[in-house]
């Protein structure tokens, strides 16, 4: 591949990727690393792939493996994302400047069994369609509406969950985007 | 198509993409046409969808990560390289840690004489400058070479008893114990042996430096401590020492909550200090 298709590549799908490997594994430097590692797999396997139109699919799927295998080298690191380290990555951000509702909202997606979260993180990151993540997770298309139905109720059960203990209501059911004012809360 | 069916259908579209050409979903949107309930849950959703697609758009993404991804994967001649950590974060620090040490640690470490464990964190300014241009005098293809990477504990404690034998080892402070292993290295330096092993901590490289000190062996209380930090604006450290050996913690973050962390690791022996006296010291 040229390196200006290489390059071409790369900044369409940098950001997204590494999204979802921070997403999945919550640790910057992880992610980057994985982020990394996906494009040298592509580096010496990508031209391989006669459809170019697959190739965000391609990488994808390479980025999850990627982090299936390096979990298991790095049990220990699951440790950590459910104690000290969550509590400072939501409350001292030097290398993310996420709003406090966005860790919210990656707190409640961590609660998720890894067979809804992903797919629902997949859903939410660079757009991809049900058949995208289909592909990626290699699992059939109802089980990719299925999975990803239940993941968005559990997500909105543990923020009204949150929401509950700090009596304040959330953003998201106060916004709709659609209607300026109509919230969730208010419907019902 | 009940209603269930309907939303599990619609909570994968996507509107103003291609889903909205996708023969897949038209039987669901008609039918929520016709279903003022279903049309109501149908706006939630998309307002949840929206925030939720924001959230994760927020998730920052490192300034450099682009061009480290172009450096290191050349599209064509590529070659797997041995090691997939970036070198900045976990071989170029292992060398500051080093300079830091000798500048500080051998040649400045007195223990106290008051017979009772120090309860103070003394907070010293590092010049910068000088272990630029100590580093120079310690990149030896010895050291270079001897650098391993690391999984789990098990290994750090493998390599000790075989290729690194000789070298100080010591527990590690029971904070530190918790944090994932990257990387182990024996130093010889002059005289002094020094066993460095690296750590990932929340998206930093944590360096814990053990060395075999002969100019500290003249203490006989090993509950004589001395500990301290330094801030230089890019590394905090820690250091503090015994009868027999020195000890170093080290990472390159801006993070207060990593300082803090260091700061109060069992084996330094500091007596609780308030965060905020620490960040006043080191203005």
């Amino acid at each position: 591949m040229a390196a200006e298709a290489f390059e071409k590549l790369v900044e369409l799908h940098y950001e997204g990727l590494y999204r979802f490997a921070f997403s999945l594994c919550r640790d910057a430097s992880d992610a980057a690393d994985l982020t990394q590692q996906t494009f040298l797999i592509w580096a010496r396997k990508g031209e391989q792939l006669r459809d170019s139109s697959k190739a965000k699919t391609w990488l994808f799927t390479a980025l999850y493996r990627e982090f299936l295998g390096f979990r298991r080298k790095q049990g220990r690191l699951q440790v950590m994302e459910n104690s000290e380290m969550d509590k400072e990555w939501a409350s001292v951000p030097p290398d993310s400047e996420m709003t406090l509702d966005a860790a919210s909202v990656m707190d409640a997606v961590h609660k998720l069994d890894e067979t809804y979260r992903v797919p629902l993180v997949l859903f939410y990151i660079d757009q991809n369609s049900y058949k995208e993540i289909a592909d990626i997770l290699g699992v059939p298309i109802g089980t990719v509406m299925s999975r990803l139905s239940r993941a968005k109720s559990q997500v909105k059960k543990f923020l009204e969950l949150n929401l509950d203990a700090s009596d304040e209501l959330s953003p998201f059911f106060k916004l709709n985007p659609s209607t300026g004012t109509t919230g969730a809360h208010e419907n019902e | 198509m009940n209603d269930e069916d309907i939303k599990s259908i619609l909570s994968t579209y996507r509107p103003g993409t291609e889903d909205d050409d996708d023969p897949f979903f038209q039987p669901a949107l008609q039918a929520l046409h016709k279903d003022p309930q279903l049309m109501k849950w149908f706006e939630m959703e998309q307002s949840f969808d929206h925030a939720m697609r924001s959230c994760f758009d927020s998730i920052p993404v490192p300034l450099d990560l682009k061009n480290r991804i172009l450096t290191s994967s050349p599209p064509q001649g590529y070659k797997r390289p041995f090691l997939s950590f970036p070198a900045s974060s976990v071989f170029f620090l292992p060398l500051a840690a080093l300079i830091i040490l000798s500048l500080f640690l051998f040649n400045q470490f007195k223990p106290t004489q008051s017979g009772t464990k120090a309860d103070i964190v003394s907070i010293e300014k590092m010049d910068g400058q000088s272990w630029h241009e100590a580093m120079a005098d310690w990149m030896s293809p010895q050291n270079l070479g001897t650098i391993r990477y690391v999984s789990s504990m098990d290994e750090i404690q493998s390599l000790m008893t075989s290729h690194f034998k000789g070298f100080p080892y010591a527990p590690n402070p029971s904070d530190v114990s918790q944090l994932p292993p990257v990387a182990c290295q024996a130093i010889q330096w002059g005289d002094c042996r020094i066993t460095l092993t690296c750590y990932r901590y929340s998206g930093a490289i944590v360096h814990f430096l053990v060395a075999s000190d002969p100019t500290c062996s003249d203490s006989t209380d090993p509950l004589h401590e001395n500990v301290i930090g330094y801030d230089d604006e890019v590394f905090q450290s820690v250091r503090w020492g015994d009868s027999n050996l020195a000890y170093l913690l080290l990472t390159r973050s801006s993070k207060e909550g990593i300082l803090k962390k260091l700061m109060n690791t069992q084996n330094a022996g500091v007596l609780p200090i308030s965060h905020s006296h620490l960040l006043a010291s080191l203005k």
